[in-house]
């Protein structure tokens, strides 16, 4: 990961883009905050809340397909997107952050 | 209407999580051939654990059960046949019956039948709801919303359903009594200790507990326990399930509680696997969630001849009132209960070896559970794993 890097419009340099393979996700720690980012099979990034709002299970360490997360414990789906919940036993979402490629270096937008 | 097609290189009979994951796995792997799920529910695959807890304490969308969203099945070019029932398979010419007269080819078979719901066998046992199906679900969340605050309900069987559907009712303001035969909780499966610590919990969330007795007939209105009259505004009963084999014991495969599968879940006939509730895998059947989705996994993985990785030991996650509540292993016995880490984890024990883990409040990961259990790690490992 390359070295935290506020810009003026309040995006962070997360990863490079070519650190993540389409189709999965990974967790991302920074500022304090850990992150689920994804790419998807369509090439598109987004950016997640890493815990699951169900019993804190590790998104980043789950699996995507389309634009769901799957949390690798009791199975919960989130849209990588929106943070909206697509499955159960989740109830609650979590953030979503804007996240935009520029380069090689993916940036998350953390103010939310 | 989903088109029938007359061949499908791969057959998933079945329409749970079991079928969706070997479907899902296949694909992972690159194979391009033709799968087929045939369901016999109207609904598309979706995942039982939420139906005794989220379900039955909120009115939530269906979609939010699905194991896989509607236009998954479009995307990686899965068939599903919902609402249509196999009702018998001809192993030499590798054909399986539909019940309404079709016939499917096929290269390949799994057999995910799953299990149904046992019906309460006493006089008026027809008066209790049972869960297994999204429509059972769907009966229940009405009966709950139909019934009056406060009002008494009778929970048949203190397992794992019966313990969570108690908990959910008295988490809407209704008052559950559960009878359960044994005279502990878990049918005692679990030990004593951590169903004394259940009871506790039910007990302070405002759930009665009758143990040690059985409901010998229902009426409209009430169960009875011998001449004891419980009224209710409703009852439900969850006292274990039954692997649906017939289609197996039909097809002449191996089959004993369950159908009979090695390691990789291969049945006896070389073309047909079976995985999830209904199969019996290297001498053992395994009725939870977790289970069904990684047998289907292993099951995809060996019919493309790939590495199936080792069985891993069972994990329930279920629910007592309001705390979550993880089992990893399935030990038949064991000489010793002991309460660690502030009675958030019960340990049993044979001699110094962990051979099962009840984890309360979720305070270590069922991954790093599972890895000391499969380790056969000792109660010291587990002490320096509860303080990492």
């Amino acid at each position: 990961m390359t070295a935290l890097e506020q810009t003026a419009s309040g995006f962070v340099t997360v990863a490079r883009a070519a650190d993540i393979e389409p189709g999965t996700v990974r967790v991302i720690e920074v500022e304090g905050r850990s992150l689920c980012l994804g790419l998807t099979e369509d090439g598109e990034w987004g950016a997640i809340d890493n815990v699951c709002t169900h019993d804190g299970g590790t998104l980043g360490e789950g699996e995507l397909d389309d634009t769901g997360v799957e949390c690798p414990r009791h199975g919960a789906r989130f849209d990588l997107f929106t943070g909206r919940v697509l499955a159960l036993p989740a109830v609650r979402p979590v953030n979503a952050y804007q996240t935009v490629v520029e380069g090689d270096e993916v940036m998350v937008r953390l103010g939310t | 209407m989903d088109v029938q097609p007359q061949r499908a290189d791969v057959l998933l009979v079945g329409g749970g999580v079991a079928s969706v994951r070997c479907a899902r796995t296949l694909r992972r792997h690159g194979f391009t051939g033709s799968v087929l799920i045939v369901g016999d529910e109207d609904h598309a695959p979706y995942n039982r654990p939420p139906l005794s807890k989220e379900l039955l304490r909120d009115d939530l969308a269906d979609e939010l059960v699905l194991a896989e969203p509607e236009r998954w099945y479009g995307r990686r070019a899965v068939d599903l046949l919902t609402g249509r029932r196999v009702t018998t398979i001809d192993t030499d010419a590798r054909e399986a019956m539909l019940d309404n007269g079709g016939r499917i080819a096929f290269g390949q078979c799994l057999l995910a039948t799953g299990a149904e719901a046992r019906a309460l066998p006493i006089e008026g046992g027809a008066h209790a709801l049972l869960l297994r199906t999204l429509e059972d679900a769907r009966r229940l969340r009405a009966a709950v919303v139909a019934a009056d605050a406060g009002a008494a309900v009778t929970v048949i069987g203190g397992g794992f359903i019966g313990v969570e559907v108690a908990s959910g009712l008295a988490a809407v303001g209704l008052r559950p009594t559960i009878v359960e035969m044994a005279s502990d909780l878990w049918g005692g499966l679990l030990g004593a200790k951590l169903a004394d610590w259940g009871a506790a919990h039910l007990i302070d969330a405002g759930v009665a507990l009758c143990r040690g007795v059985a409901v010998t007939r229902l009426d409209e209105e009430s169960a009875w326990i011998g001449d004891e009259r419980l009224p209710h505004a409703f009852v439900v009963a969850g006292i274990g399930v039954r692997p649906r084999v017939e289609l197996a014991v039909d097809a002449e495969l191996e089959v004993g509680d369950g159908i009979v599968t090695d390691a990789d879940q291969r049945t006896s006939h070389p073309a047909i696997w079976a995985a999830g509730d209904v199969a019996r895998v290297d001498g053992r059947r395994v009725e939870h969630w977790h289970a069904a989705r990684d047998a289907g996994e292993r099951a995809a993985r060996s019919m493309l001849s790939l590495p199936v990785p080792p069985l891993r030991v069972p994990w329930v996650f279920s629910e007592v009132a309001g705390i979550a509540l993880d089992i990893i292993g399935q030990a038949d016995t064991w000489e010793e209960e002991r309460w660690m880490r502030d009675a958030s984890v019960l340990a049993y024990l044979d001699g110094q070896q962990v051979v099962q883990l009840a984890i309360i409040g979720s305070v270590l990961s069922p991954d790093t559970a599972r890895d000391l259990v499969e380790a056969g790690a000792s109660v010291h490992e587990l002490e320096d794993a509860l303080q990492s």
